[in-house]
């Protein structure tokens, strides 16, 4: 089999993510948690359907959905920005029946889409060229404006980790097309200028979570508790880990959503510095593969959809362990195929699915 | 844009993450995990309380009073609200309960005392607004409390925190840097039987501090009660007649060594050590400035020439080693001569057998015994008495007094001993020096016919007895000591004896009476003794300082017999 060790990194990664969350799960007082496991595993198993299903249809074709996508993706964000229901004082999820949809989660995979889409669809030197006799506007600003639309929705929601996300995938979309790096120094900057305008558009928390980035004791029972707790968790598993009973962080809830944004700090907790480096292993065995087929893939569509499935989830990966580690100020976004969270996980599994599909597709090319 | 140049990005991103982990997780690892146990580990201090002081029939002299004092729990709730909601219902300024919190707050989930000693009336205030009080607790403390404020002062010592050298030697046996400790009398000598252990709870709690489960329970344990030897009625007759006096008594179980009554003048509350009251304070600094020094306690830390009261001794040395009968009378002219000098008499006694010259404490008689028995065997016989030695008696900081001999003149003071010298010892003068204490031991000598008891003050510790202990001096001749005895009954019994003044028709007294001369000074007056005289149950002794002469000290104890006769205590 061509992609084992890429289906052996996915593997590995469900298992240490159902036995993580069912130690999550058996430990907790709470009702909710308690069936969190079961839940988690319904969505492995509608999200491995998931991969199967992408991993059989043509990537190629996807050009078609693209545009469609985006637009659809918009007009979730709308509807969440007005109906959409609140959680922990932001407003993200749309409820369907039992689920609840994050269309953020939706958003990233249409982005890059549409990017890889936009910069495949002439020649990349065409792009190039364009940019530089007609100058950026067209070539570059106008996909930028693009993204910068769902980018602004879900600032409000507010979910400033997701839209970082969507602004790097832009940008490392540009360095991947080759683009003069004067251009993409200038989108660096235009996206700073931007900052203060979303300094003024953060919620209070938001901005006190930041604040407390830079000093964790400014507010040692506030905003900066996560921080802290978050750190102690790391820290108490030492080499070996707690084990499911001491791993009071954890279990005590000291730890705020040890089973989603947090959940590496838990996983940490009870496994040790020995369960980091065997998921690291697993996490870096996923990318190194990815970044294999992105290689080998001739076509330009498939080659920037590869990269901008493992940029993404590259970033998640580190912004989310930045932030369990106090690295980077809590912005509130899910370890992918780690965290409880069904979106995240079909998303995720989703495009796993796609790059199976580019994967295999090359041979036929 | 090269593919590798990807994989090293995110190979180095990895590796940055492994180090931060390393530094998290191997080299603070210790330091985060104990942070996480103090997460959700609290102890729960669980009351205790120290041993309670009773007097010998069971009358409480020390007790605990329970204090209650307003905390908060930090994590539990918001300090500037808590701080002004409570300011509000107390009435009390912001800033003073700030200060008293920031004093006393050691980490969020350990509650913070921001009022000490809280009203009841404020309880019940802070208790019907328990819902807007999140995280405001009361706590219930214990603080020593004295019923009969300085009544037995000196005995029972006092509590304080402990100080640095006592710290050094106690931390062994588990003592920390907070904890109160006695100072002086019992509450020292017994402070391992009367401190109690902190019992503690040890439980885990969830991140909202509520109870999850109990890791531990460590039982409190209460101190031992102590009882004493003293009487308290008898006490407060002896302290009453001290008031405004220097000087200290002693009454004493004859037959057991049991202490009924100690005192020592002036005295102190003990209760001030432990006020937070600033009056209070000013009075400890009071204490301690004083010329008269009240925190000492003069019956067994006070050492004093005995004066006329170690003529029994002299005696008893006499006539044990045969170098004096009662057949034997020296001529008192008021004075004589010794070497060059003249050593005076405080009376013209004319000729003076033994028993004579005990009655009239004719100090020239004794300066010729003194003479023909020297100061060695002078010096033996005191120490027969236990002179110069501790009494044993269970109380801290006692002074062994001083026995002087010519091999101790010789080595301390480079000086020769002349006859002069011998002169004085014999009468209780020059350098012999001894405790209210050691003459009351001493006197009860005579009292049974020769029992050495080594006095004590508490009879019980918790439900275990203490039994006396007692020596029995050996004599050559027993019937020397009813030849001294004799005169001792004199002393109160013949019209001219010094201390008729104690001549009761009802009770038989015996004793004598000392005026110890001070160079520069008022004399110390002594007086000891026993009643009744045939049967003697009681042993005093009374001392002045610098209270003019034995006739004072024999008018008190007059008064203090008188008074225990009124209550029918004797």
């Amino acid at each position: 089999m061509r992609n084992k060790f890429f289906i052996l990194a996915v593997f590995g990664l469900v298992l240490l993510s159902l036995i993580n969350l069912y130690t999550i799960s058996k430990i907790s007082q709470i009702q909710y948690i308690k069936q969190v496991f079961f839940r988690q595993a319904l969505w492995m198993i509608i999200s491995f359907i998931c991969m199967f299903g992408a991993s059989k249809f043509p990537y190629r074709k996807l050009k078609l959905f693209t545009v469609p996508l985006f637009i659809f993706v918009c007009i979730l964000l709308i509807f969440v920005s007005v109906f959409g229901a609140t959680r922990l004082g932001a407003q993200r999820w749309i409820k369907l029946w039992w689920l609840n949809f994050q269309p953020s989660e939706l958003a990233k995979v249409s982005v890059v889409l549409l990017l890889a889409h936009y910069f495949s669809k002439k020649n990349i030197f065409y792009v190039k060229q364009n940019a530089n006799q007609f100058g950026i506007f067209k070539a570059l600003i106008l996909p930028f404006i693009l993204i910068l639309i769902p980018v602004g929705f879900i600032l409000k929601q507010p979910d400033l980790g997701t839209a970082l996300v969507l602004i790097f995938i832009f940008i490392s979309m540009l360095f991947i097309v080759g683009i003069n790096k004067k251009f993409i120094i200038f989108f660096i900057l235009a996206s700073l200028l931007l900052a203060p305008f979303f300094w003024n558009s953060l919620k209070p928390y938001q901005k006190d979570r930041i604040l407390v980035f830079i000093n964790p004791n400014l507010d040692p029972l506030g905003a900066g508790y996560t921080i802290i707790q978050s750190k102690i968790a790391v820290g108490s598993g030492r080499i070996f880990g707690k084990g499911l009973v001491d791993a009071t962080q954890s279990r005590l809830r000291f730890l705020p959503e040890a089973h989603t944004d947090f959940i590496f700090a838990s996983f940490c907790e009870k496994w040790g510095f020995i369960g980091v480096l065997i998921l690291f292993s697993l996490y870096y065995l996923l990318i190194y593969q990815t970044l294999n087929i992105a290689e080998k893939t001739k076509d330009m569509f498939g080659k920037l959809l590869s990269y901008g499935i493992v940029l993404s989830l590259g970033m998640q990966i580190f912004i989310n362990i930045s932030m369990n580690l106090g690295l980077l100020p809590i912005v509130g976004l899910p370890l992918p195929i780690m965290s409880y969270g069904g979106s995240s996980l079909v998303i995720t599994f989703l495009s796993l699915g796609i790059l199976l599909n580019i994967s295999r597709t090359k041979i036929v090319f | 844009m090269s593919n590798r140049l990807v994989k090293i990005i995110f190979a180095g991103g990895f590796i940055i993450l492994i180090f931060t982990l390393f530094f998290f997780q191997i080299i603070k690892g210790n330091f985060f995990n104990s942070l996480s146990k103090k997460n959700c580990i609290r102890i729960i201090p669980l009351d205790s309380m120290r041993g309670e002081i009773f007097d010998r029939n069971g009358k409480i002299i020390v007790e605990n009073k329970s204090s209650f004092d307003l905390s908060i729990v930090l994590q539990e709730t918001d300090k500037d609200k808590a701080l002004n909601q409570v300011s509000k219902i107390l009435g009390e300024d912001k800033d003073i309960l700030e200060k008293e919190f920031k004093k006393n707050y050691a980490a969020p989930f350990i509650p913070a005392v921001i009022k000490k000693h809280i009203s009841r009336n404020e309880i019940i205030k802070i208790e019907e607004n328990k819902l807007d009080l999140p995280g405001v607790i009361i706590e219930k403390n214990y603080t020593r409390y004295y019923p009969f404020s300085s009544l037995c002062s000196h005995v029972l010592g006092y509590l304080s925190k402990i100080d640095k050298t006592r710290l050094q030697l106690l931390k062994p046996y588990g003592y920390n840097p907070t904890d109160l400790v006695g100072f002086s009398g019992i509450e020292e000598k017994y402070d391992y039987f009367l401190r109690e252990a902190k019992g503690g709870m040890q439980i885990e709690v969830d991140h909202r501090g509520r109870l999850v489960s109990i890791l531990g329970v460590r039982k409190p344990k209460d101190g031992a009660s102590l009882y004493l030897t003293i009487d308290a009625a008898i006490q407060r007759i002896v302290e009453n007649s001290l008031i405004g006096k220097k000087g200290a008594v002693v009454i004493m179980s004859s037959k057991t060594g049991e202490i009924l009554a100690l005192a020592s003048s002036p005295n102190f509350n003990p209760g001030w050590f432990i006020s937070q009251n600033k009056d209070d304070r000013d009075r400890i600094k009071m204490l301690l400035k004083s010329k008269s020094s009240p925190l000492l306690n003069r019956a067994i830390s006070g050492v004093f020439p005995p004066g006329s009261i170690f003529k029994p001794v002299v005696s008893m040395a006499g006539l044990e080693t045969k170098k004096i009968n009662l057949t034997k009378k020296f001529d008192c002219k008021g004075f004589m001569k010794v070497g060059a000098r003249n050593f005076g008499c405080w009376s013209i006694h004319g000729l003076q057998n033994m028993i004579e010259a005990i009655e009239h404490s004719c100090d020239v008689y004794f300066y010729n015994l003194g003479l023909i028995l020297g100061p060695n065997l002078i010096a033996e016989y005191a120490q027969k008495f236990n002179l110069g030695e501790h009494t044993g008696i269970d109380l801290p900081n006692e002074n062994k007094g001083l026995v002087p001999s010519p091999f101790w003149k010789r080595v301390k003071k480079f000086r020769g001993w002349f006859d002069g010298d011998t002169a004085n010892f014999s009468i209780g003068q020059g350098d012999l020096l001894t405790t209210p204490i050691q003459m009351a031991v001493m006197i009860n000598v005579f009292a049974t016919n020769g029992l050495l008891v080594k006095p004590y003050i508490v009879k019980q510790i918790g439900d275990v007895k203490k039994s006396p202990v007692i020596k029995k001096l050996t004599f050559k001749n027993n019937n020397n000591l009813q030849i001294v005895k004799e005169g001792l009954f004199g002393v109160v019994d013949r019209s001219d004896g010094t201390a008729h003044n104690l001549y009761m028709q009802d009770l038989s007294i015996a004793g004598k009476t000392g005026t110890a001369q001070v160079a520069g000074k008022e004399s110390h007056g002594w007086f000891v003794g026993y009643l009744p005289a045939d049967n003697p149950k009681i042993s005093i002794c009374v001392f002045l300082e610098n209270g003019g002469s034995g006739a004072a000290s024999s008018y008190l104890t007059k008064k203090i017999i008188e008074d225990l006769q009124k209550e029918s205590l004797i």
